[in-house]
């Protein structure tokens, strides 16, 4: 079964480059272009990964992230990785009080879009294993 | 009461100083209550000497907070961290003063021990920030907030170039971009470095520190390195010390140290050929902790010593670098109190040194 990836990034060619290099490597992928259609998208999506950049239009990745938190159930089954062109550690510390470690904040240009594919690859969310 | 006898001149001297140096400096005892404080801190805080608090709760007279006027959590307050890492801390802050004024100051705090070893009290000296410094701060926010900007067209640029290269391409093709592909990457380290080296210069390196086990660090990063060294046929070895009782512990950002490691066994590694050996080893010496690289490469010749860790000096281009790795380096390293440095002999090797405070607990 293919896993489901949720990509939050407003910057449009990043999302073309993002929807077509994880497509190659297996996955299914929604892209979305702020946080408010993340949200609507994630309850019928369900995806088990989300990708997710910091700066949006309007709802913050954070803001946006905690949101998704308030959904117990859905959020069992899916790991939140940040990728963002922001590495302040103001951001990396907020993002740790969300329950994100520093392993999945990314920096981009820091890491190529092969290593965030690697990345996305390694995480199994915990009921995967129970499920399949 | 006793009066020991004193030097009065002395005393006269110390009263004139404190009375009259711009400076704020303060005094808290154990119980985090403030027992001194001079006019120039009263005079940053905007405080009369009637409303001075002595000998109450420091947190009333000294108001940490951010530029908007939020108090700063504990974690982020020196003056409350200090009394857990017991180590000097320097560095800049916001005060809120007694006019609710938002001011910045630079902040020097260090520990005092009883013949015990007890942390007793605690000495600081508070400097307002001067337009100097605010301009620098401008700076350093600009050259944060280029970077930050630049790595978003840098990412899509590596993007596409790894697209293109799943495309259908004839060989030539393929060459220009995999060459095209390998600059990008440069290029990203390169912002990276340089972010660093900025930051590092203005004594924004930005850096968590906690207690660290050094050991653990190394043996890590060895492990990272294993790959790297079988491919190459070099024998990559860590001579692991004999157990040192109360732990190899530093006081440090991991992440930080982890670089500094990471470069200095990256270097080895590009620097020494087939059938080559590199050593690690961890030694106690003194008051410090010292890691050695050990490695029997190239080595660097004796008119390139003198300038191995100035930024961007490159011995020649035969490998791929920044020409700042051992720069950042050597910042990370002092700025724990440390030091770096290396002997080496051309054709022969090198041997890098790098000497970490131990942490001493309790």
């Amino acid at each position: 079964m293919k896993k489901r990836l949720l990509v939050v990034e407003d910057n449009q060619d990043l999302a073309d480059i993002y929807q077509l290099s994880f497509q190659q490597a297996g996955f299914e992928v929604l892209s979305v272009h702020d946080g408010e259609e993340a949200l609507k998208k994630f309850v019928d999506f369900q995806p088990h990964l989300v990708l997710c950049d910091i700066k949006l239009p309007s709802l913050s990745g954070f803001d946006t992230i905690e949101m998704m938190q308030g959904f117990p159930e859905l959020m069992k089954n899916t790991v939140i990785i940040i990728i963002s062109a922001y590495s302040d550690r103001k951001l990396i510390k907020r993002a740790q009080q969300l329950g994100i470690p520093t392993e999945r904040y990314l920096v981009k240009s820091q890491i190529s879009i092969n290593q965030v594919a690697q990345v996305l690859q390694g995480y199994i969310p915990v009921n995967e294993a129970s499920t399949s | 009461m006793t009066q020991k006898p004193h030097n009065s001149l002395n005393q006269q001297i110390t009263d004139l100083i404190l009375d009259n140096i711009e400076d704020g400096i303060f005094v808290i005892d154990h119980n985090q209550q403030l027992v001194f404080i001079n006019q120039g801190g009263l005079n940053i805080i905007e405080a009369s000497t009637n409303e001075l608090k002595l000998n109450r709760p420091w947190t009333e007279t000294l108001k940490f907070v951010n530029q908007h006027n939020l108090a700063v959590q504990d974690l982020d307050n020196p003056l409350k961290q200090i009394w857990i890492h017991q180590q000097s801390i320097r560095q800049d802050a916001y005060l809120l003063t007694f006019k609710d004024h938002n001011t910045p100051i630079h902040l020097i705090i260090s520990p005092i021990f009883d013949n015990q070893q007890q942390l007793i009290a605690v000495v600081g000296v508070i400097r307002e920030m001067s337009l100097e410094k605010q301009q620098e701060q401008a700076k350093t926010d600009f050259v944060s907030t280029a970077s930050h900007e630049m790595r978003t067209p840098l990412a899509t640029l590596e993007g596409y170039l790894s697209l293109l290269s799943k495309q259908d391409l004839n060989n030539q093709a393929k060459i220009y971009v995999s060459k095209a592909h390998q600059t990008v990457l440069h290029l990203g380290k390169l912002f990276k470095d340089l972010l660093t080296t900025s930051q590092s210069e203005d004594g924004q390196l930005s850096h968590k520190p906690q207690i660290i086990d050094l050991l653990d660090l190394m043996t890590t990063s060895f492990n990272n390195h294993q790959a790297s060294a079988n491919e190459k046929s070099i024998t990559l070895r860590f001579e692991k010390p004999s157990a040192f009782k109360q732990g190899w512990f530093i006081y440090a950002d991991p992440k930080r140290i982890a670089e500094v490691v990471d470069n200095l066994l990256e270097n080895a590694l590009k620097y020494t050929s087939a059938d080559g050996f590199i050593t690690l080893n961890l030694e106690e010496v003194d008051d410090f902790f010292q890691l050695q690289i050990k490695d029997t490469g190239l080595g660097i010749s004796q008119k390139d010593l003198p300038h191995i860790f100035q930024k961007f000096y490159r011995i020649d281009d035969s490998q791929p670098g920044t020409g700042l790795g051992l720069f950042i380096c050597k910042k990370i390293v002092e700025l724990y109190k440390g030091a770096i440095w290396l002997e080496s002999n051309l054709d022969q090797g090198t041997t890098f040194y790098v000497n970490l405070p131990k942490h001493e607990s309790g």
